[in-house]
């Protein structure tokens, strides 16, 4: 059933129409309903009440794809190959927080429950690993938090279920009750008759305002053409929260208009990105990062090298073989000299220099890393690439370009690809000419997700659609901009609704909807046609249209329903662009005032601190993205990739900065510039660009209108923004104050006293291992003398048998992990892993069942260790994903009072949770630290913020439960979990195998949650039974260990070390001379059980 | 009779003189069988002083809070304490820890001794084997609401299980700790109540109250002090002490294995069993001395609990006081001579890390303060003892939360490292815990003979053959005392000169 059309509801009330008319049912109506109504308990609120049942009515009707609309109840006669409770996989494409996603629902007796990427999809397929053609089982699919998180926005408690409806701005709305349907219904018709009554009287279209976010939908920019043709007058308003523009600005400024700028990583041997996060915050972050990762065996052919210069610390750095912390105000000077470089067309030989880079001076460090840079570029020509971040300037963007075609990289490495452009007719202006003359519009459209929240301070939005009046907004929440608005009409969540997508090489890829939009929103390709008045007004039809316009007039029901199958249309993608690229500087002069903007900075690059030049970097997070998804509890509690931060933003900047400006973690520090002024929590990242602070947007919502999750959590960064810078903010100052802040983290901040770090600068060797590749190629089994050895692993008694048919493991290639966190979602996905809000993390209680261990590490020099382990300069990050490693002998389970947590015969190291009483001793004697405990009722009372002064109405948390995977056991109070190598799909694997297959399980057939969602396949999961597996192979790779080995645990999970990339000439002293401990014993370690008192090491 | 013990000044005689071939009295004041009886039995015949009513009004209320909050917890959640993740075990396995210590006394003092025949213990061996007692509940409360599901605690137990058809898995020390407690527990309480059956018969006796007499009655199981019942009743105490014995050893042992048996750096050592063994009779002992100076004086029962008992007692908490002191020492050179680097850091990280402070509150009140009993004043003086017990009661919670809390918190891998925080809850069960401790003792002094009457009857014959010592200390002849020996005499008379 669905709760929107209109035709449904009228066919389901039809029934209860005919039932009305019996004495029984008026008999039932007067009696039971009062009596019922009385009898509710306390603490669930009728409307509450009535919006579950409604909503469980309409889920129970449903069908996942659209069956018959016709369908409202259960089924009669089961559909043809439908199983109840056996998920069915659709797949779709939506836009979702700024990027494209190619992705496929797993959608369970009509519930969307898990949204991966789609490997089938061009955009996937193409970059596969080399195998990936001979077996299709091992395709990797990969994706990212955003698309992870996706499914959980569906069931956002807080989302709109009626047309809002406001006398005037900020007024208490005229508020129909969203679980009444007939309510429901009325307030749609009152703004469907509202819009007709408009149309009559918009005529040419005059002074009406459409406000728009740039998309990659052809449906939606048809639309919009659409619109602009019936009201010609009309002005279309494009407004972006995250400015991207430079780079198609520097497209069209070199002569390559309707063009869209796509790397080509899988050809690239060295990777230069400036400020440039090419796996986090890039809209193509996905491909990148698989396309990184398939050269990154340093046993392959060949091995990519990733330089990264930025001033904040992402992923990108993290990933980087070699990296530069450098204020983004001076990566223009930086470009110059490797511009100046290539010019010179020098190419300098990698060699043992005299003097390590770290020991050199700051001046001297830029000059060789320039040098390094552009003989590797020059070195490779045609294979490689040189980004530069997209909120880069103009002139930097074209210089990149300029740099790439001289290097031969564009249409190699550096794709232009040419997309048509139904908006080339409209003429759209930027949102803050359309406030300064807001005067001229009497009507206004926003299509834009809160753009009142998100806009620069100097662009008073709010008080321009104050003064228009007359605004519709399009929202999935009753947010800050639908405050100004008369009309705020429920938006779609992208997996209700019917859209497509043009991906990144221009693969035209349709979007189906998975479910009846749960509370009856609406699409803007729907609002549009609604305000247009167009007659066909639903989704799929607008869609189908698009799709019949792009395959030249008509499509037959066949190739929609394939289209629809596979997501996309095979061959729809585009062109590359293969004219000149006119980005020679000289060209330019001749043009207009602009060129200067062309020019990148001279002047000197300095690495250190310049307290005078302050700058700050505010950027949209990596996980709520530019606040839209701030609503999500997933997302809210992913701990941000480097900081580990949750459920909050802050200044951050490294360590020698705050010492110098006198801040310090875990106080608030006060930046201002100018006029604008913005109080933030300090947080210390070593490696952060000295005179640098990166601040996330999209935080301090308010209580009231951030909703019960995003509400009051960190600080507003918009009011700070000046509509004409993008993110570069440069000559702020930063006054520290003494007021304390409580960050809550998920691993513990840098703040840690002297002997913590020292100690943990001393394990981190030995817990992530690492090496330089030419090390590796010296010495391939250096990661097992990374450690002293140890006495020989013995058992002292016969062990059980665990290797019965199948023995499970997993490996984690180190080499390839960015630190993404999309395995950790999905994890949290799959095995229904609940949020505990900050107060809970700040206790440490969050529950993750796979967790990404960051540590940081740098060269201490031996002169000045302590000021070294305090303010580290070219520290480093080493991400390490961290589950249940499956302990052959495994601690937890001999302490257990209870048996609770024992052994299967294939390996996997088992929670019985009905058995747990929770005494928590398991996790006391886990090495690792993997087991999470239910210290409250995080599950049962979904939501966030929980503790003993918890007094939230529990029955609005349960909307969130439909996202539950009924696979998987959800735990209650008390009770001990942790990662259990997804059994369930090992169990349905097992099965399938059985019923479909061969009966024997093949590689690639059962793939753990965090495996398929990780972008790189840095994680392998399989049968070490099976010698042909991949992970059999892992697991006797040369770089395969075990992290704490010496315990004689046996872990199933083993990492292979990371390998770095570096030019000898960067390598850091430690990196050219490693201590290597356990070299030179390798065949005495066997008989030191006898030389007692030995400690089993010569060195 | 009981006019002379009273006129007598306690002060005036100091019995904790150890002169070479002359045996000081153990107990003071010519004391005659029917004064010794008096002057227990008053304590509960006599109206309770005033501040008897205002400790008891205080203690309940604390109690019943706690209880309260016991419900609480239960609704809400072992979520309200402040164990996180990597601290999953903090106070109230600390506060476990701790009352299972402080019981070990009891039972040390009342069957070891016994065995060695230790004559001192006559006076001390009730009182501390109901804070044994009053202390194991306590104890026993924390594992079963500690536990995540409390409604389900009873798992732990061998029961034959109709649904699962499974016993608990028996290599896990916490099963281990079930049956040990539970023993320990068990025949704690039967051996103190055996011993309390004569005394309970002269309660009996000398009941006015038709009720009252009819509870004693009922409680001392017929005793009528026929020579028949003395001759069962002494081989059943002495059985039971031998039963007991190796039950103070074990117990705390077996609680140490939690700790041992896991593989936690700081947690996984062999010197557990002794150490744990050797800091709970200390802080046993302290907590007796606690208990005792302040009863003796409210109950005047100097004469009974003189300065020797207390005087012997320090020494107790001296010895043991340098034992842990000597098992830290041991500890640290552990940790380095093994040359395992976790196990080093743990115990770096103990002294320096971010918990130094609870450790040096613990070596400063169970290594330093201890020290002071070398010092006879320290030794024999009430308020000086008093303080130091105090110290080591609280040197001994440090010392079972640095071992549980700082180990957790810095384990294995540096990116799971945490710093607990207790909440108020943490903080006021352990104060409630106090509560039900201290209304069980009220309850306990009130009803029930906190002296072993029969046994210290057994002594006063030493005391009397002292009275000479005694006499010649203080300079002038005594006056004969008045001693009717019509009370049957039982079997420990024998060793009244052995002290």
């Amino acid at each position: 059933m669905s709760l929107s059309g209109s035709e449904n509801r009228t066919r389901y009330f039809r029934s209860l129409d005919e039932l009305q008319k019996t004495p029984e049912f008026d008999q039932f109506l007067q009696r039971e309903f009062p009596q019922a109504a009385s009898e509710f308990p306390e603490g669930v609120s009728r409307r509450r009440w009535l919006q579950l049942m409604s909503a469980s009515l309409a889920l129970g009707g449903l069908s996942g794809c659209r069956y018959y609309r016709e369908e409202v109840a259960a089924f009669v006669v089961r559909p043809e190959g439908r199983v109840p409770g056996v998920p069915e996989h659709y797949a779709t494409n939506f836009e979702w927080a700024g990027r494209v996603v190619h992705a496929i629902v797993a959608n369970l007796d009509g519930r969307p429950i898990k949204v991966d990427g789609n490997a089938e999809h061009p955009a996937y397929a193409n970059s596969q690993p080399k195998d990936y053609a001979e077996n299709k089982k091992l395709a990797t699919t990969g994706s990212d938090v955003f698309t992870q998180a996706s499914v959980l926005s569906l069931y956002d408690q807080d989302r709109l279920g009626v047309v809002l409806q406001r006398t005037k701005a900020g007024a208490k709305p005229e508020i129909a009750d969203s679980d009444v349907i007939a309510e429901r219904d009325e307030s749609w018709r009152s703004f469907n008759a509202y819009v007709e009554q408009q149309s009559k009287t918009l005529g040419e279209g005059k002074g009406l305002a459409i406000v728009y976010e740039p998309s990659r939908s052809p449906s939606f920019r048809r639309l919009l053409a659409e619109v602009a043709k019936k009201y010609p007058a009309a002005t279309f308003v494009r407004y972006e929260s995250v400015y991207s523009g430079n780079v198609s600005k520097a497209l069209d400024a070199v002569g390559a208009a309707n063009t869209n700028l796509v790397l080509d990583l899988d050809q690239a041997k060295v990777i230069v990105a400036l400020d440039s996060d090419l796996f986090g915050a890039d809209a193509n972050a996905v491909h990148h990062a698989r396309q990184y990762a398939n050269h990154r065996a340093p046993d392959g052919p060949w091995m990519n090298r990733l330089y990264v210069a930025e001033s904040q610390y992402s992923v990108t750095g993290t990933a980087a073989d070699f990296r530069l912390a450098l204020q983004s105000s001076q990566m223009g000077i930086l470009l110059r000299k490797i511009e100046e470089a290539i010019d010179a067309g020098k190419v300098v030989e990698d060699k043992l220099e005299d003097v390590s880079y770290d020991r050199l001076k700051d001046g001297d460090k830029i000059s060789r890393i320039v040098e390094a840079i552009a003989s590797d570029l020059l070195n490779n020509k045609g294979s490689s690439v040189l980004s530069v971040g997209s909120h880069q300037s103009l002139a930097l963007q074209v210089a990149a370009l300029r740099i790439n075609e001289k290097l031969g990289n564009i249409g190699k490495t550096v794709k232009l690809v040419e997309t048509p452009n139904e908006l080339k007719d409209i003429t759209s202006i930027k949102l803050d000419e359309f406030v300064n003359q807001s005067s001229e519009y009497s009507k206004a459209w926003v299509l834009a997700p809160n753009p009142v929240f998100s806009v620069a301070g100097d662009v008073l939005l709010d008080g321009a659609l104050k003064s228009i009046g007359d605004v519709v907004y399009l929202s999935q929440h009753d947010d800050e901009t639908a405050q100004v608005a008369r009309w705020t009409v429920p938006a779609a969540h992208p997996l209700e609704t019917w859209g497509d997508v043009r991906a990144a090489d221009g693969t035209y890829s349709i979007g189906q909807p998975t479910i009846d939009p749960l509370l009856g929103g609406k699409s803007a390709i729907e609002l549009l046609s609604i305000l247009a008045g167009f007659e066909i007004k639903d989704g799929q039809s607008i869609v189908k249209q698009t799709a019949a316009g792009l395959s030249g007039g008509t499509l037959s029901e066949r190739a929609w329903k394939e289209a629809l199958h596979n997501g996309f249309v095979p061959g729809t993608s585009g062109t590359l662009y293969t004219g000149e690229i006119k980005a020679d500087a000289k060209v330019l002069t001749a043009n207009d005032l602009r060129t200067r903007v062309y020019e990148l900075p001279e002047g000197e690059v300095r690495i250190g601190l310049d307290p005078v030049n302050l700058e700050v970097l505010v950027l949209p997070s990596d996980t709520i993205y530019d606040g839209r998804l701030g609503n999500n509890g997933w997302l809210q509690e992913c701990p941000q990739p480097v900081t580990k931060l949750t459920w909050d933003n802050a200044a951050i900047c490294s360590p020698s900065t705050a010492a110098q400006l006198g801040l310090k973690q875990g106080e608030m520090v006060v930046l201002s510039l100018g006029e604008s002024r913005v109080k933030l929590p300090v947080f210390l990242v070593p490696g952060h660009a000295e005179g640098s602070f990166t601040v996330n947007v999209g935080y301090g919502r308010t209580k009231e209108l951030g909703g019960l999750i995003a509400g009051a959590i960190g600080t507003n960064m918009a009011p700070f923004r000046r509509w004409n810078q993008a993110a570069i903010y440069s000559g702020i100052e930063a006054k520290p104050t003494s007021e304390p802040y409580r960050l809550a983290t998920s691993q513990d901040h840098f703040a840690m006293d002297d002997l913590g770090m020292g100690e943990t600068a001393k394990r981190a060797p030995q817990i992530i291992r690492e090496g330089t590749l030419f090390e590796f190629k010296e010495n391939n089994s250096f990661t097992e003398e990374i450690v002293e050895h140890h006495f020989e692993n013995k058992s002292l008694w016969v062990e059980p048998p665990i290797d019965v048919n199948h023995k499970w493991g997993m490996s984690i290639d180190l080499n390839k992990c960015i630190g993404c966190n999309a395995c950790v979602i999905a994890c949290q996905a799959e095995n229904n892993v609940p949020i505990v809000g900050k107060e809970q993390v700040l206790r440490g209680r969050e529950m993750h069942w796979l967790r990404i261990d960051r540590y940081y590490q740098a060269d201490v020099n031996p002169e000045s260790s302590k000021e070294n382990l305090h303010h580290p300069v070219d520290a480093k990050i080493v991400m390490q994903p961290m589950a249940c490693a499956h302990c052959e002998t495994a601690p937890c389970e001999e302490v257990c009072p209870v048996a609770a947590t024992v052994h299967t015969e294939e390996g996997i190291n088992a929670m019985a949770y009905n058995r747990c009483i929770g005494t928590r001793y398991c996790a006391n004697n886990c090495p690792y630290k993997v087991r999470r405990f239910n210290y409250f009722n995080y599950n049962g009372d979904y939501g966030y913020y929980y503790g003993w002064q918890d007094k939230r109405e529990e029955a609005s948390k349960k909307l969130q439960q439909l996202v539950l995977n009924p696979e998987v056991t959800v735990r209650g109070r008390g009770v001990m979990e942790k990662c259990t190598y997804c059994i369930q799909r090992v169990q349905n694997g097992k099965i399938a195998s059985r019923t479909k297959g061969d009966g024997k399980v093949h590689d690639g057939d059962i793939r753990s949650a965090c495996q398929d969602a990780c972008p790189t396949s840095a994680i392998v999961f399989g049968d070490l039974n099976d010698h042909s597996s991949r992970v059999y192979q892992t697991h006797n790779d040369t770089r395969a260990y075990a992290v704490l080995e010496e315990l004689n645990i046996r872990p199933r999970t083993l990492y292979l070390s990371r390998i770095r990339n570096i030019p000898k000439r960067l390598a850091t002293h430690s990196q050219l001379h490693p201590a290597r401990p356990g070299a030179g014993s390798h065949h005495e370690h066997t008989d030191h059980s006898q030389s007692s008192g030995d400690h089993g090491h010569h060195s | 009779m009981a006019t002379t013990a009273s006129s007598y000044n306690p002060r005036e005689i100091d019995n904790t003189n150890d002169i070479p071939g002359r045996r000081a009295p153990l107990i003071t004041g010519n004391q005659t069988y029917s004064s010794v009886t008096e002057m227990v039995c008053r304590v509960a015949e006599d109206p309770q002083p005033k501040i008897w009513w205002l400790l008891f009004g205080f203690s309940t209320t604390t109690a019943l809070t706690f209880l309260a909050l016991i419900g609480f917890l239960i609704y809400k959640g072992v979520g309200i304490w402040g164990n996180m993740n990597p601290v999953f075990w903090a106070w109230p396995i600390v506060n476990f820890v701790f009352w299972v210590g402080i019981g070990h006394a009891g039972t040390l003092i009342s069957a070891i001794l016994f065995l060695f025949r230790q004559n001192w213990r006559t006076s001390i061996n009730r009182a501390a084997e109901a804070m044994t007692i009053f202390a194991v509940v306590c104890a026993g409360i924390y594992p079963g609401i500690h536990v995540g599901r409390a409604w389900l605690a009873f798992w732990l137990l061998p029961y034959p299980s109709l649904n699962l058809w499974m016993w608990p898995q028996f290599r896990s020390p916490l099963l281990w700790d079930v049956f040990a407690v539970g023993t320990y527990a068990s025949t704690s309480l039967v051996f103190w109540y055996m011993g309390m059956i004569p005394d309970l018969a002269t309660y009996r006796d000398r009941s006015k109250h038709p009720f009252r007499r009819m509870v004693y009655g009922m409680l001392c199981l017929g005793w009528t002090g026929s020579s028949r019942h003395w001759l069962v009743y002494e081989k059943a105490y002495t059985l039971l002490a031998a039963l007991a014995a190796p039950l103070v050893l074990s117990v705390h042992t077996v609680v140490s294995f939690d700790f041992a048996v896991s593989q936690l750096p700081g947690w996984h050592t062999t010197i557990f069993p002794p150490y744990f063994v050797a800091g709970a009779i200390f802080s046993g002992f302290a907590m007796v001395v606690t208990l005792l100076v302040p009863m003796r004086k409210i109950y005047k029962l100097e004469n009974l609990i003189t300065l020797r008992h207390l005087d012997n007692m320090n020494k107790i908490i001296l010895a043991t006081g340098s034992l842990v002191g000597l098992a830290y020492g041991t500890e640290f050179f552990m940790a380095w001579y093994s040359g395992n680097q976790y196990e080093g850091f743990t115990f770096i990280n103990r002294a320096f890390g971010p918990y130094w402070w609870a450790y040096w509150i613990m070596v400063t009140c169970n290594v330093i303060s201890p020290q002071l009993f070398w010092f006879k004043w320290f030794r024999t003086n009430l308020v000086a003892m008093w303080v130091v017990s105090i110290f080591v009661n609280i040197g001994m919670w440090f010392e079972r939360f640095v071992i549980t809390v700082t180990s957790l918190s810095r384990d294995f891998l540096p990116a799971s490292w945490g710093y607990y925080r207790p909440t108020m809850f943490d903080g006021l069960m352990f104060f409630g815990s106090f509560g039900v401790f201290l209304t069980l003792f009220l309850l306990f002094c009130r009803y029930l003979p906190t002296i072993a009457i029969s046994e210290v009857k057994g002594v006063i014959s030493s005391s009397e053959h002292a009275e000479h010592v005694q006499a010649e200390l203080l300079g002038h002849a005594h006056g004969d005392a008045d001693g009717s020996h019509g009370q049957t005499n039982h079997g420990q008379t024998n060793h009244g000169h052995a002290t």
